[in-house]
């Protein structure tokens, strides 16, 4: 087992009264696409700034690829990022930017122009090498930045919501190239986001943060069908979440009382007790229309191709949402219709 | 909607042409007129113009002037350029007390500092000459460069700066790398108005110079005292065209004209 690209023991950091991360603890495997995620304010930026060296955490200690470099300054970490705005040098043209941090290394003449020709190439750059920034389109800028990071081989590439500045489609065509270009050159990618759509498409690992505490980490299937608090089940997708209490164990994992007063099988963490408050958490797109199960009026249909969405009202459980195939039989508004859904897709978390 | 004008703004703007222009007209006709009393056209002449360059008193004004104005506007970058890297990173009370200084400079009228220059300097003894001219010219030229170069320094982006140390680039590259050539245009502007204002002065000069050579715009002075020679015609109009030059400069610099055919290098 190698050394973790990034480890964070302990980190915090406050800007005056506000606290922008709790005491952190971070492991990020080497090699793979790491997601940080959350809300805008929840510290995911500032986490990723203190492992480029770009603030000081107020304690704890930063490791990277197996060296401490909690003291160490920036410009001698060996990591690079692609920042939010680009932040490309508008008085360089797209090689000399490129060539930025080479230059800075004092590389041989003939080394700098292999890498960077290898690195706009591999960015499918090759011909705009002497425009500059403000001549290109907003996929070509960030492809410069990616270029002018990846160019210094870095441990571990740091990229701050590189994508949120352009329009859906291009998104959806950058994010797989991304992906693409980090299985090529096999550096970890840290990449920091507020959408958890695009992070679980790029990545092996996600870590969710809210308010300046890591709330879980893991792969991204585990994050969305076993989420470890409230917080995480409603920010990683539309999550219907019904009150409940613990009343025994079931082959599916635990029992549950409903608000309805109706008993329900489903799965949870380990070590919950009977009589515990409790969330039942299930995805709209497992619920399922059926003869047996929770009565419901469907008050808003929404038609969206391949599927479709529903609204309901469930008497004594209140609203929920359900996502069914497209070409499930035709319902409307006013319709009584019965949902259910199977217990392993059902998900316990404590209530808050 | 047309907007009717008035015969009398019409008329006030006239005037205010002619009376803006008339005089340099005037000067720029009388310094290529042959009649050495300028009262009628008598023929074409350059002498006057030979006349003013031989000159050894305008000569050695003109090079008194140049040596005050270089250094000053130096100064002024030196002063201007650090105020405003310090000012970027200060807080909201130290900004407030560092634009009020440098208002304050510009706003005082040039008299007053002078005065308390003269006093100050000849009480500890300081010796008056271009020294003490170069210091009192610097007082009201760092805070006009100050003002041009913290314009440029506000909407400078952090994150360039971030992104330069992010690539390897310690403190000084990055300042030198990345700022200074984000600067750049300010700097040149405000070197450049810098430097004219310092070269037309008389009033900070004439309090300070005390027995050097004293500089052109003194030398003009002194002469059109005695009497007023064809010659100042051309001198003037010679110093016209160069602060007029100077002006363009700084102004297509600010506006960034001169930037595309720049291509920057470490």
């Amino acid at each position: 087992m190698s050394a973790p690209a990034v480890r964070l023991q302990g980190v915090s950091k406050r800007f005056g009264e506000h606290i922008a991360v709790q005491p952190l603890d971070l492991e990020i495997p080497e090699g793979g696409f790491y997601s940080i995620i959350g809300p805008s304010g929840c510290g995911k930026t500032t986490t990723l700034r203190m492992v480029a060296g770009l603030e000081t955490p107020d304690s704890g200690t930063i490791e990277v690829a197996g060296g401490d470099v909690t003291r160490t300054p920036a410009y001698r970490r060996p990591v690079n990022t692609v920042f939010q705005s680009y932040a490309l040098f508008p008085h360089l043209d797209v090689y000399e930017n490129v060539a930025f941090g080479l230059r800075e290394e004092k590389r041989p003449k003939d080394e700098i122009g292999r890498r960077v020709g290898e690195m706009i190439e591999l960015v499918r750059l090759t011909g705009r090498e002497r425009s500059r920034p403000k001549q290109l389109s907003g996929g070509q800028q960030q492809r410069v930045a990616l270029a002018r990071a990846l160019v210094k081989h870095p441990a571990v590439l740091l990229l701050d919501e590189p994508l949120g500045a352009l329009d859906l489609r291009l998104r959806k065509q950058l994010q797989s190239e991304l992906k693409d270009v980090q299985r090529r050159v096999g550096i970890t990618f840290v990449y920091v986001t507020h959408d958890q759509e695009e992070a679980f498409s790029m990545s092996d690992r996600v870590a969710v943060m809210n308010e300046g505490v890591l709330e879980q980490e893991g792969p991204p299937e585990t994050v969305y069908r076993r989420p470890s608090t409230l917080f995480v089940a409603e920010f990683v997708g539309m999550a219907n979440r019904l009150a409940a209490r613990v009343v025994g164990t079931s082959a599916a994992g635990y029992a549950v009382r409903l608000a309805d007063g109706s008993t329900a099988d489903a799965a949870g963490p380990d070590g919950l007790a009977d009589g515990d408050e409790v969330s039942l958490i299930v995805r709209p797109e497992n619920m399922r229309l059926g003869d047996a199960g929770v009565p419901a009026v469907v008050r808003a249909v929404s038609y969206l191709g391949p599927s479709r969405s529903l609204r309901v009202e469930a008497e004594h459980l209140g609203p929920l949402a359900a996502t069914i195939p497209g070409n499930a039989g035709p319902v409307a508004e006013g319709d009584r219709i019965t949902l259910s859904w199977s217990p392993a897709d059902a998900w316990l978390v404590r209530a808050a | 909607m047309r907007i009717r004008r008035h015969w009398f703004t019409g008329l006030v703007s006239l005037a205010v042409i002619v009376f803006l222009w008339a005089p340099l007209a005037i000067v720029a006709v009388n310094s290529v007129n042959k009649n050495p009393l300028l009262v009628r056209w008598g023929g074409f002449t350059t002498s006057w113009y030979h006349q003013a360059i031989s000159n050894p008193d305008v000569r050695a004004g003109l090079r008194a002037t140049m040596v005050v104005a270089a250094t000053s506007t130096l100064l002024s970058l030196a002063i201007a350029v650090t105020g405003c890297l310090w000012w970027r990173r200060a807080g909201s009370r130290s900004r407030r007390v560092f634009d009020g200084m440098t208002y304050l400079r510009i706003m005082l009228p040039e008299v007053v500092f002078a005065t308390a220059l003269f006093l100050v300097f000849t009480r500890a003894h300081f010796q008056l000459g271009t020294g003490a001219v170069i210091i009192g010219h610097t007082v009201w030229n760092s805070a006009y460069a100050t003002l041009i170069v913290q314009a440029r320094t506000a909407s400078l982006d952090p994150a360039l700066e971030d992104a330069a140390a992010d690539l390897g680039a310690n403190p000084w590259r990055v300042f030198r790398r990345v700022t200074l050539p984000s600067l750049f245009p300010a700097i040149l502007a405000a070197g450049l108005l810098a430097f004219t204002f310092s070269f037309d002065d008389v009033v900070t000069t004439y309090f300070l110079n005390g027995t050097a050579n004293p500089t052109l715009p003194v030398v003009i002075l002194s002469m059109i005292r005695f009497r007023v020679s064809p010659e100042i015609n051309a001198i003037g109009i010679l110093v016209m065209l160069f602060t007029v030059t100077m002006f363009a400069v700084a102004f297509l610099a600010v506006s960034g004209a001169g930037w595309s055919t720049r291509r920057s290098r470490a």
